[in-house]
């Protein structure tokens, strides 16, 4: 008897066969397209394979050509793999769970340029990706937060210094200030020319012509009295003492005439008289241009802030993508127990339990360059225990890259530990010798050239369930000089306080506690170096400048007051003329009154 | 129409000449599928049938009558499934077939469907006896007065008709 079915058994045979060619045929592009679709999802950009092979046989699956574009910079790709290569365990498979004990990544580069754009169709974007809670947090803490430093008092007195460098112009700001020292000139000669005039309608107004006829009349009657009898004694003794009443009358009016001269003739020096004012003027001027007070705490949060809040949310988008990816552990253990069931009860038997997901360890080669022909630092390393049940393989992922060339070298260490509900994520990073291109700092005329600087960074973030800490010290070092013949006008100035700094240090903190307030710290030395240089240069161009207005005020007043004097000159010529007549009219007179008492006696 | 073509089946069985032994086997292994309750199980049986010559009409009808009978004998294989489970010797041997790739699909830790497998193992001699015997008790003693009963006579038809129609096209 024929115990075997052959048709059916054919049939089946025919039935697997077809799905094995299927699979064969198409299994690959099917997975390429589900690789491709979960990873768009994930990063919100365009993922790109140029090749993925499966085998069968080994259960292996080879990757070459992996690209994810950077959602925020579409034309960059976040990730640029060359190849990527596992083993997937078959028998968890059949249970639904990919189990990969070793996988290599090589030639993993980031930031590489993209000759397309990343952007995903409209319709292709992930709707419900949703951001994690760090995400939204820090969205409204980095606005709240780059607002503050743009409002810092040093953001207001570098542009004052800004201002005043861009605007110096002494004979400008000797014109806004107006000079006391001019008025005081123009005050001064109002004085004298009033003098002058009093003095003038002073001569005019005395009465002489009178008394000097009285005068003369008196004199030729002595002159010509005879003592014949004692009336003609009395008549010449009372013609005397007349005379002589008439001579002090004289004699006063002589001194004041000569006072007047005196007072007169003195030299006009209106120089002189305003010397203390064009020294307060020139003191009121040069307060203008004395260097403002700065506050050295936030020269280098106005710098830094804004790019380090910007990186901080860079990573912290990152983690949190990488937190969303790995779910918390359970503080509860199963209890492995009989289950009442309606059908019977499960007898629960130790089993070897695996995650979902599971790749023990991935080794990682890569580079820092962009491009092949650029030189990068080559870095290898290791990624361990990538689970999709942390709890279930009991050991936390660890992420660990090392690398250097003959300059540079990189150590970056990454611990992401969900195995509880109290989840920890770290990642240390930590490079020297690099570029200060790398930090992508824009130019800015306040600071040195950072481009060309060496720069050693070394970066902590920590994010667990309550918040964040993220730290980093930057070094820049070697920093080198701007060409000051490629500078023009007052930018000279700043480019010769930068250029006196050749290297500075920046620690920068960022972190959250409650969950709601981002406190971000930033301190550097850079600020006591730029306000040193600020001061060591200003110091000498306000002490150069003050030399100039002081010279500059001098020569205006001086100038002024020449021109006063000239004009006062004629008046004062004509004063003294008037005075010294009357002068020699008076001495004429009290010379014959003088003569004319001698003979009585 | 399940139950015209149960009957169909039946009616095959009794009145054609197939071999006694396809028959008890076919009953004996559908006996142990109509028992089992899970389904993978089930389809691991059904391929079994499939694969070696037994009697699939013979098959089914054991399915459904043991199918049946399962609903009252279930709380007995749970005792038996679950005194089965906890033999101590045999539990490294258990935790073994539980990790292995896709045993684990069987159910085979659940106590009604290991005492009811086990029953369905148990009963295949006796199911197959019992089969054979009637089989042949029928066809010597009462396949000629059967065979003239007016619903017999219908069911007959409709099959051979059926037939017809099947080699016509």
């Amino acid at each position: 008897m024929k115990i075997i079915r052959w048709s059916f058994l054919l049939t089946t045979i025919i039935i697997i066969a077809l799905i094995t060619i299927f699979n064969i045929l198409f299994f690959d592009k099917i997975l390429k397209k589900a690789i491709i679709a979960s990873g768009q999802f994930a990063v919100g950009a365009k993922v790109e394979i140029d090749y993925l092979k499966t085998s069968f046989k080994n259960c292996s699956i080879t990757i070459n050509g992996f690209r994810a574009a950077d959602k925020n910079n579409y034309f960059k790709n976040l990730v640029d793999i060359e190849k990527i290569k596992f083993d997937v365990r078959f028998a968890p498979l059949l249970r639904k769970k990919v189990v990969i004990d070793e996988m290599s990544v090589d030639g993993l580069r980031w930031q590489t340029d993209r000759k397309t754009s990343g952007e995903l169709p409209k319709k292709e974007k992930p709707k419900n990706q949703q951001e994690s809670k760090f995400s939204k947090l820090f969205k409204s803490a980095k606005d709240k937060t780059v607002t503050e430093f743009n409002n810092l008092p040093s953001v207001e007195t570098f542009n004052k210094i800004q201002g005043q460098v861009n605007n110096f112009d002494i004979n400008k700001l000797i014109e806004d200030s107006g000079l006391s020292s001019i008025k005081e000139v123009e005050k001064v000669s109002a004085e004298l020319q009033n003098k002058y005039k009093s003095y003038q309608d002073k001569v005019n107004n005395f009465n002489y012509e009178e008394k000097i006829n009285k005068a003369k009349t008196l004199a030729d009657e002595l002159s010509k009295s005879k003592f014949g009898s004692l009336a003609d004694i009395a008549n010449t003794a009372k013609k005397v003492n007349e005379l002589k009443t008439i001579k002090k009358e004289f004699d006063d009016i002589l001194v004041e005439l000569n006072n007047a001269k005196k007072d007169v003739s003195a030299t006009v020096d209106v120089t002189k008289q305003i010397k203390n004012t064009i020294a307060s003027d020139v003191n009121m001027i040069c307060e203008k241009i004395s260097i403002p007070t700065l506050n050295t705490k936030n020269i280098s949060q106005m710098l830094f802030g804004p790019k380090w809040v910007n990186r901080v949310e860079k990573t912290i988008y990152y983690i949190s993508i990488i937190k969303q990816y790995i779910p918390e552990g359970s503080d509860e253990k199963k209890v492995k127990e009989v289950k009442q069931r309606a059908l019977g009860r499960d007898i629960i038997f130790k089993e070897l339990l695996y995650p979902s997901l599971l790749i023990s360890k991935i080794n990682v080669t890569g580079t820092t360059a962009k491009t092949k022909e650029e030189t990068g630092i080559d870095f290898s390393g290791l990624i361990k225990n990538i689970s999709s049940s942390p709890s279930l393989v009991n050991a936390p992922i660890t992420l660990e890259l090392a690398g250097n060339n003959s300059i540079q070298k990189i150590n970056v260490t990454g611990l992401f530990d969900h195995r509880t509900k109290d989840s920890k994520d770290n990642i240390k990073v930590e490079f020297t010798g690099l570029s200060g291109t790398i930090l992508n700092i824009e130019p800015n005329d306040y600071l040195p050239l950072v481009d060309t600087a060496n720069v050693d960074v070394a970066g902590t973030f920590d994010l667990n369930n309550s918040g964040f800490l993220c730290s980093s010290d930057i070094a820049f070092k070697n920093i080198k000089e701007k060409a000051l013949n490629t500078v023009e006008g007052n930018l000279k100035y700043l480019a010769q306080i930068t250029n006196s700094i050749k290297s500075f240090d920046v620690n920068l903190t960022a972190q959250t506690q409650d969950s709601e307030n981002l406190d971000v710290k930033i301190n550097s030395d850079i600020d006591k170096k730029l306000y040193d240089a600020i001061s060591k240069l200003f110091s000498a161009k306000v002490n150069e400048a003050k030399d100039k207005i002081k010279q500059k005020v001098n020569e205006l007043a001086q100038a002024k007051a020449k021109e006063i004097e000239k004009s006062l000159q004629g008046q004062k010529d004509e004063v003294l003329k008037q005075i010294t007549g009357k002068i020699d009219a008076v001495e004429g007179i009290e010379k014959i009154i003088t003569d004319a008492l001698k003979k009585q006696k | 129409m399940f139950l015209l073509k149960i009957l169909k089946q039946i009616v095959v069985i009794f009145q054609t000449d197939i071999s006694p032994n396809q028959v008890a086997w076919g009953f004996a292994l559908g006996a142990i599928l109509g028992l089992v309750p899970n389904m993978f199980m089930k389809l691991v049986l059904f391929i079994i049938i499939m694969m070696f010559r037994v009697n699939v009409s013979a098959a089914f009808v054991a399915w459904a009558i043991y199918e049946i009978l399962s609903f009252a004998l279930d709380p007995l294989f749970d005792v038996i499934g679950y005194q089965i489970l906890n033999i101590s010797f045999l539990n490294a041997f258990y935790t073994w077939l539980y990790n292995l790739p896709v045993i684990p699909f069987t159910k085979f830790n659940n106590t009604v469907v290991m005492g009811s497998l086990i029953a369905g193992i148990i009963l295949i001699i006796p199911n197959m006896i019992i089969a054979k015997k009637l089989l042949v008790y029928y066809r010597t003693h009462l396949r000629e007065k059967v065979s003239k009963w007016k619903i017999v006579k219908i069911l007959t038809a409709t099959i051979l008709a059926t037939n017809v129609v099947k080699i016509v096209k």
